[in-house]
């Protein structure tokens, strides 16, 4: 069994004069927690697209589950998506709708209006469930088209923009269903909000002019293990510091003291022997960082503007 | 067999989304509003006939129209009428032996028919292409089936309409007519809607197959009603003199292709002659239907 869940390899989609996807080549572990971040037209939806088969790549091979491309009939049930913008049918039910999706995925009618019963308590949505699709709220179909992509159990999930126009807290609800999923399947998400992704994700994947420029754990992608930002009330003098922190490479960034970490060495050794020391020259600690923000190792990572 | 049973759990959903929406209900409506209406029209048509008749004849006039029925069936006029428009007078004077009310409604089921179903049925697919829902069902099951579903969905809905119409055409004749013949009239009425819902049919799948070219609803209504008229233009040019005498064959097989070539067929009584323009006429409905999906299998969902 291979170890990716999904594999892109060269995969380019032209829309007219416009590069959607130019060579993307992406490796998604089997069981990871991935978050796919890009700006608008950095070509994540046509990925989407083009892994659950609506849309055709012009080249390039995509591998899913190590089964080839996808099938919709070999894959059906293991492979689910929500996809971007699309509306669900508006004149049936939550549930009959669910039930729908579920029984095209192969289930009978009764395991399928159990199933639907299940993911419509999964998001919340149980007391709506006879509600007709084209009068609920907007959140509430964001919800419900998230549920028919929990359907059954699925071994690779992919979802576009699911808090995409949530209420806040619905934001943080939908964040725990994802977590609850965590490890019991791969799941792939594009999302702007880059909080709710480094909060959420194990994996991330920046994505720019239709390339995958940046990927891997989001430890590692944020440097966890080999930098810490120290926040101070006040910048310090370096000089007065350096004698500490050679090994360091100390730099300033604004307020914030920026330390490097050699290979093998525990954070929190190195925390133990430098912040007392920071402390007993004077400087004022309020916080202490293991590695950058998410945020900040996505705008590291983007391209020049004359490269997008 | 997946496919096959896919295809038909798209059908049920998509019956019952139909059957939901308004605008369906609006179009059912109408058909059976439209079925009604023509059968009031030609009672009220036959009682002024028989009124007529009454008097030349002799004989106390009535209040219900079909006290004379038969025998306006049986006037010179109405058969040479009925022949011009089968160009058959043997099969004219077999069909005016028929309940009246049954070939009344053969008549508006295979002229209205196609409009029907062109009208509720040609963006179905597109409708589902530009609202983006469709890429819900695509990741499910493979597009041969989900289209399929579609098509068999709305075969349903025809169904639907062209049995209601019938069994509104029936009781109406059976309050308007005082010589209503309810067994030999149900069995015809079935027998007529069975041979237009076949004619629908056809049309029924050159909607769904414009359906699947276009993502855009307002293209894919008026490439369904441009289709319509196209068939029904090019069947009256093929079928024009000058044109069967320039080239024959070359018509005479052409216009097999087109619906309405196999329209006066479906009037004949004996089985041996309906039956296989019934086969026709479906197959042409798959036809149109597989062209379209060579488009949609090949595009972008």
């Amino acid at each position: 069994m291979s170890r990716f869940a999904l594999r892109l390899v060269g995969v380019r989609k032209r829309y007219g004069r416009t590069d959607a996807l130019d060579g993307l080549t992406l490796d998604v572990p089997r069981g990871a927690l991935l978050g796919l971040i890009g700006p608008n037209g950095a070509g994540k939806t046509t990925t989407f697209g083009i892994v659950s088969g609506s849309i055709k790549p012009d080249a390039g091979t995509v591998d899913v589950l190590g089964e080839g491309a996808f099938d919709p009939v070999k894959h059906a049930g293991r492979v689910t998506v929500l996809p971007q913008d699309c509306e669900l049918n508006p004149y049936s039910s939550a549930r009959q709708l669910l039930t729908f999706y579920a029984r095209l995925q192969g289930m009978s009618r009764a395991r399928a209006v159990k199933d639907a019963e299940r993911v419509l308590d999964l998001v919340r949505l149980r007391d709506r469930q006879d509600a007709r699709v084209g009068q609920l709220s907007h959140g509430m179909r964001r919800r419900l088209a998230v549920a028919q992509a929990l359907l059954g159990d699925p071994a690779l999930v992919m979802l576009d923009e699911p808090t995409g126009g949530l209420d806040p807290h619905l934001v943080v609800e939908m964040r725990e269903v994802l977590r609850e999923e965590r490890g019991k399947r791969t799941i792939v998400v594009s999302s702007h909000i880059l909080q709710d992704l480094e909060a959420t994700c194990d994996h991330v994947a920046f994505m720019e002019a239709g390339r995958c420029v940046k990927s891997g754990g989001v430890d590692e992608v944020t440097r966890r293990g080999g930098l810490v930002r120290v926040r101070l009330a006040a910048p310090i003098d370096l000089d007065s510091v350096r004698d500490l922190l050679e090994e360091r490479m100390p730099r300033l960034e604004g307020d914030v003291l920026v330390l490097e970490l050699s290979s093998g060495e525990a954070p929190a050794e190195v925390n133990a022997m430098i912040l007392p020391a920071l402390i007993a020259r004077g400087a004022k600690v309020l916080e202490v960082q293991l590695g950058q923000s998410l945020e900040a190792a996505y705008m590291a990572s983007r391209l020049p503007e004359t490269a997008r | 067999m997946r496919s096959l049973r896919d295809a038909l759990v798209v059908a049920a959903f998509d019956l019952g989304e139909s059957l939901r929406s308004r605008k369906v209900l609006v179009f059912l409506a109408l058909y059976v509003a439209g079925a009604v209406a023509s059968t009031v029209i030609f009672t009220e048509v036959l009682q002024t006939i028989e009124e007529e008749l009454a008097e030349q004849l002799l004989v106390a006039r009535t209040d219900t129209p079909g006290s004379l029925t038969q025998a306006v069936m049986e006037s010179p006029e109405l058969l040479d009428v009925l022949s011009r428009l089968v160009r058959d007078r043997e099969l004219a004077s077999a069909l005016v032996q028929l309940p009246p009310i049954a070939l009344l409604y053969g008549w508006v089921a295979l002229t209205f028919g196609p409009i029907f179903v062109t009208l509720t049925s040609s963006d179905t697919i597109a409708s589902e292409l530009a609202s983006g829902s469709v890429r819900f069902a695509l990741f499910r099951t493979d597009r041969a089936a989900w289209a399929l579903g579609k098509l068999l969905g709305q075969a349903a809905l025809l169904a639907l309409g062209v049995a209601l119409g019938a069994v509104a055409a029936w009781i109406t004749g059976w309050i308007r007519l005082s010589s209503f013949a309810p067994l030999d009239t149900a069995l015809w009425l079935a027998r007529y809607a069975a041979t237009s819902y076949a004619f629908a049919f056809a049309h029924l799948g050159l909607a769904l197959g414009i359906s699947q070219l276009t993502r855009s609803v307002p293209w894919s209504r008026a490439l369904g009603l441009l289709a319509l008229a196209f068939v029904f233009a090019a069947h009256g040019w093929l079928s024009r003199d000058a044109v069967h005498e320039a080239a024959p064959v070359l018509a005479g097989s052409a216009r097999m292709f087109f619906p309405a070539a196999h329209r006066l067929d479906l009037w004949r009584l004996e089985a041996g002659a309906v039956l296989p323009s019934i086969a026709i006429l479906v197959a042409l409905g798959f036809s149109y239907f597989a062209l379209g999906h060579v488009r949609f299998a090949r595009r972008d969902a």
